[in-house]
């Protein structure tokens, strides 16, 4: 087998190359369709982009829509919850013990303490690390 | 780096600067200097225009929309582009693998071509054992062989290493010419007598 004569083609080439050459050769081409449908792309973003600024009536006008939409509410929420709060430190206030456990937890505590610390041999469950 | 040189890069870049402050010649510009590198390698790479059209498009058209906050990150736009197409090229390709597989069509070894046949016949006996490579092997081998991009230039787009490009490369060739071993008459060999 020799090597022919074609133009592409040298004795020491890679025969790929060839191939590789002809390819190249028959790329496809962007044609005016598809050229104009990415610069109709190219126009509509550019448009998008240079969209204009909000004025100042309009950023005006969102302010004034947020504290009615949220932000107005939130803050009467959290302004009522603190006074319900100071009200209720202020005028009832409570044995500290009351707040300290539920009454079941309190039970099963001294029945623990009552029965179960003196099978064991221990004194007090909190050395347990309870 | 995806330019052969980096003036074409800071060209580039340059140019999109420019369109993202509404110059519409620059978005006519990048098209023309862009679009049919990336229109060429998605035909390659799916080895249908159709298709490769309509990633061109989506490929130049998140460039568009990427423009105003666009940064030199070290990556130039062409490679940035490359990268986005190699993607949707991807996903493109997965979906058709859910269907039935598709065995390459080699032509004919036919005798007896002019040479503006030979050069159609060795093109599309090309393109039909691309589309057999493993597809990393055909990116690698597509931009260095077809679309002549330097092996860091392939790395920054496959976001892989500079010795991986050089192995997808060389495996890719390997398998080529095994796959076109059997088309001498469009290599270009003739039988001793």
């Amino acid at each position: 087998m020799k090597m022919s004569t074609d133009k592409h083609l040298k004795t020491d080439a890679d025969p790929l190359d060839a191939f590789f050459d002809a390819a190249r050769d028959q790329a496809p081409d962007l044609s005016p369709d598809l050229r104009a449908r990415i610069l109709a792309d190219a126009a509509g973003a550019m448009h998008k982009a240079a969209s204009p600024a909000p004025s100042g009536l309009a950023v005006r006008h969102r302010v004034v829509d947020w504290l009615r939409g949220w932000a107005a509410p939130s803050l009467a929420g959290g302004i009522t919850a603190a006074a319900a709060g100071f009200w209720f430190g202020v005028a009832a206030p409570l044995p500290v013990a009351a707040l300290d456990a539920p009454l079941w937890l309190q039970d099963a505590l001294f029945y623990f303490d009552v029965i179960s610390t003196p099978l064991v041999g221990l004194d007090d469950p909190l050395l347990w690390g309870f | 780096m995806v330019p052969r040189d980096m003036d074409a890069a800071n060209q580039d870049a340059d140019l999109l600067v420019q369109f993202a402050q509404g110059d519409r010649l620059a978005a006519q510009a990048l098209t023309d200097r862009l679009a049919p590198r990336i229109l060429r390698f998605a035909a390659r790479m799916l080895n249908d225009r159709t298709e490769a059209e309509d990633v061109t498009q989506d490929a130049m058209l998140r460039l568009w929309r990427i423009a105003p906050d666009w940064q030199d990150t070290g990556i130039p736009p062409a490679a940035w582009l490359f990268r986005v197409a190699a993607n949707l090229c991807t996903d493109r390709l997965r979906r058709r693998r859910s269907g039935p597989a598709e065995m390459p069509d080699l032509p004919d070894d036919a005798p007896g071509v002019d040479a503006q046949m030979m050069q159609t016949r060795r093109a599309e006996a090309l393109q039909a054992a691309l589309a057999a490579l493993p597809e990393r092997q055909r990116q690698a081998v597509i931009l260095r062989h077809l679309e002549g991009l330097s092996n860091p230039d392939i790395a920054a787009i496959l976001m892989i290493g500079v010795e991986a490009v050089e192995s997808l490369t060389a495996r890719g060739k390997r398998n080529l010419t095994a796959l076109l071993s059997g088309q001498r008459e469009i290599l270009g060999y003739e039988d001793e007598h």
